[in-house]
């Protein structure tokens, strides 16, 4: 598998699993384009351009249109086109009851989690149409599939971001456009490491999730750049589920 | 090699398939050895398997002709790997035949059920039993199950296949049992859910056949076999470490329609 010379777009790549997958998408060649609200993204694009790699960092917030077309164009100006996006900007609410969730913090999550989604697929559809196609990966979760107690607006957004993603695939199938989603499970992140330290979480998560586990953001990397290869081009409109199997259950 | 070379790698690894002497068997031999596995390939067609071999180049291989539906043979099979190589670390159960006359459930006959479940859900089960117990011996391994979309889905709106959509069916949950069941002994037993692939099973001469898979598959087109290799490789190799219980849905977006 090689992405050499190929333009890749990443939003939410300061840390996590978008940090994991930016350096192994330049591993193996791809020139890489971080979008992110984050300033840490620079230190990805140092450490890429240490390893020899091509990547750049547009300062972007996915829930702002605009902000996504400039960081959208930024990447087809720099790096010859667009080739791949993986659209995992996300954030994590707090748990909490659903009849207390307010108006502000639903709309906050549904903004990013899913708004920013569709800002971002909008832009690169777009853009994609133009040159003949390329392949997008959403990241949703486990969430999208499954619900948690507490996590009502996440579930949703989640669940919405499947939607999204099986919509497009079926709506730009014949003009070279592949779009697939994740699902991953627990994964060790700055998003979880309040968590992973909370033993009373940590029992309640594995009691039914025999893997006992959190994944690497490393773990998650090669599904996306799997989704986004030639070697997946009759794959679209799928989740995949990267979940140590906590979802077979 | 880099990191991401390194987690799609399987150099050295040894890998069962069967149902090997055609169509997306026949690829997933193809793409193991020219990603460094070694192989044991079964089919019940030794013609099938000659001209898969023939393919390979200087690969390391070993053919077993017999057929999945019969316990033994599995199992001799797989001693027979074991006997070769000494392990076992990827296990493809790819063998599979559709109805053998496809019709509603009411003129269904008995033999056609009986068949098409020794070889799609028996043939799985041997097959899965007998590696599982070799991938415990050496602290783990990868296993493949072909089951299809019409595991997922009924198949009636383009043909009556009441055997094949209840054994791949059977093979997507097994899967999942399989991927709980195992997790923790780290052997990964996935699922792939193929849409309309040109291979032997279906029928291209069937002009009315034919049109109606390009006109069900959203992306306007059956595949070809090799494009079921990216997401073998992907399965067989440390990619999918955290990856188990799953069902890889390779349809041109059937499933999402
Ligand atoms: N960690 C897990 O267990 C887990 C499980 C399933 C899904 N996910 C999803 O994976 C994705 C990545 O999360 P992570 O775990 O790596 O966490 P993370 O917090 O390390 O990464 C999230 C990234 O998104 C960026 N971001 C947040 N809001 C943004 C905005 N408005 N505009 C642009 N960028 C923004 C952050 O700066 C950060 O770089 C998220 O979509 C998350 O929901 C995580
Ligand atoms: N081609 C498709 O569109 C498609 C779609 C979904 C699932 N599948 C599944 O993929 C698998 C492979 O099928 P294919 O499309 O490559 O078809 P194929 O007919 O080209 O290949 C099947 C191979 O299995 C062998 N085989 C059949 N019965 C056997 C038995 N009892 N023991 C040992 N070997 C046996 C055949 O000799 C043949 O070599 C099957 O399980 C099939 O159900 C195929």
């Amino acid at each position: 598998m090689t992405f050499e010379n190929k333009s890749v777009f990443i939003s939410g790549a300061a840390t996590g699993i978008g940090r994991a997958t930016a350096l192994a998408f330049a591993s193996q060649g791809a020139k890489v384009l971080i979008a992110d609200v984050d300033k840490r993204a620079a230190d990805v694009v140092a450490e890429i351009s240490g390893m020899g790699g091509v990547a750049q960092f547009a300062q972007c917030d996915v829930t702002d249109a605009a902000q996504v077309r400039a960081a959208v164009a930024k990447a087809v100006q720099d790096h010859g086109g667009l080739h791949a996006a993986f659209n995992n900007a996300g954030v994590l609410p707090k748990p909490e009851p659903m009849h207390e969730v307010t108006d502000a913090g639903f709309d906050r999550v549904m903004e990013v989690d899913l708004k920013g989604v569709f800002h971002c697929m909008q832009a690169q559809i777009a853009q994609f149409l133009t040159t003949g196609g390329g392949a997008i990966v959403n990241t949703a979760s486990v969430a999208g599939l499954i619900a948690d107690p507490m996590m009502s607006v996440y579930v949703a957004a989640k669940h919405a971001v499947v939607g999204l993603t099986k919509a497009a695939a079926v709506e730009y199938a014949t003009r070279g456009i592949r779009v697939n989603a994740i699902a991953p499970g627990f994964v060790a992140t700055p998003m979880t490491e309040a968590w992973l330290e909370d033993e009373d979480f940590r029992e309640e998560m594995f009691k039914h999730n025999i893997i006992g586990r959190a994944a690497d953001p490393a773990e998650i990397s090669g599904t996306v750049l799997h989704l986004c290869s030639e070697a997946a081009s009759f794959t679209n409109g799928t989740v995949h589920v990267v979940d140590g199997g906590q979802t077979a259950h | 090699m880099t990191t991401a070379q390194k987690i799609f790698d399987v150099t050295g690894k040894v890998a069962f398939i069967t149902g090997a002497g055609s169509g997306l068997g026949r690829a997933m031999a193809e793409v193991l050895a020219a990603n460094g596995a070694k192989l044991v390939l079964f089919d019940v067609s030794a013609k099938g398997l000659a001209t898969t071999v023939s393919g390979l180049g200087a690969t390391e291989v070993e053919t077993v002709v017999g057929d999945v539906s019969d316990e033994a043979a599995v199992e001799g099979a797989i001693a027979t790997c074991i006997g070769r190589f000494g392990r076992l670390d990827i296990a493809c159960a790819n063998a599979g035949i559709a109805d053998p006359e496809p019709a509603r459930l009411d003129g269904y006959k008995s033999e056609n059920w009986h068949k098409t479940v020794g070889i799609n859900l028996d043939g799985v089960f041997y097959v899965n039993r007998a590696a599982i117990r070799e991938m415990l011996k050496t602290g783990g391994g990868k296993v493949i199950n072909t089951a299809s979309m019409w595991g997922l889905a009924g198949a009636a709106a383009v043909a009556p296949l009441p055997a094949y959509t209840a054994t791949k069916g059977a093979v997507v949950n097994l899967t999942r049992e399989l991927g709980l069941e195992y997790a923790k002994d780290n052997v990964q037993v996935n699922a792939i859910c193929p849409g309309f692939f040109d291979t032997a099973i279906g029928d291209p001469n069937d002009p009315d056949f034919a049109k109606a898979t390009v006109e069900f598959t959203p992306m306007g087109r059956t595949a070809k076999a090799e494009e079921i290799m990216g997401s073998v490789l992907y399965l067989a190799s440390s990619a999918s470490d955290f990856v188990t219980g799953t069902s890889l849905v390779i349809d041109g977006g059937c499933a999402a329609r």
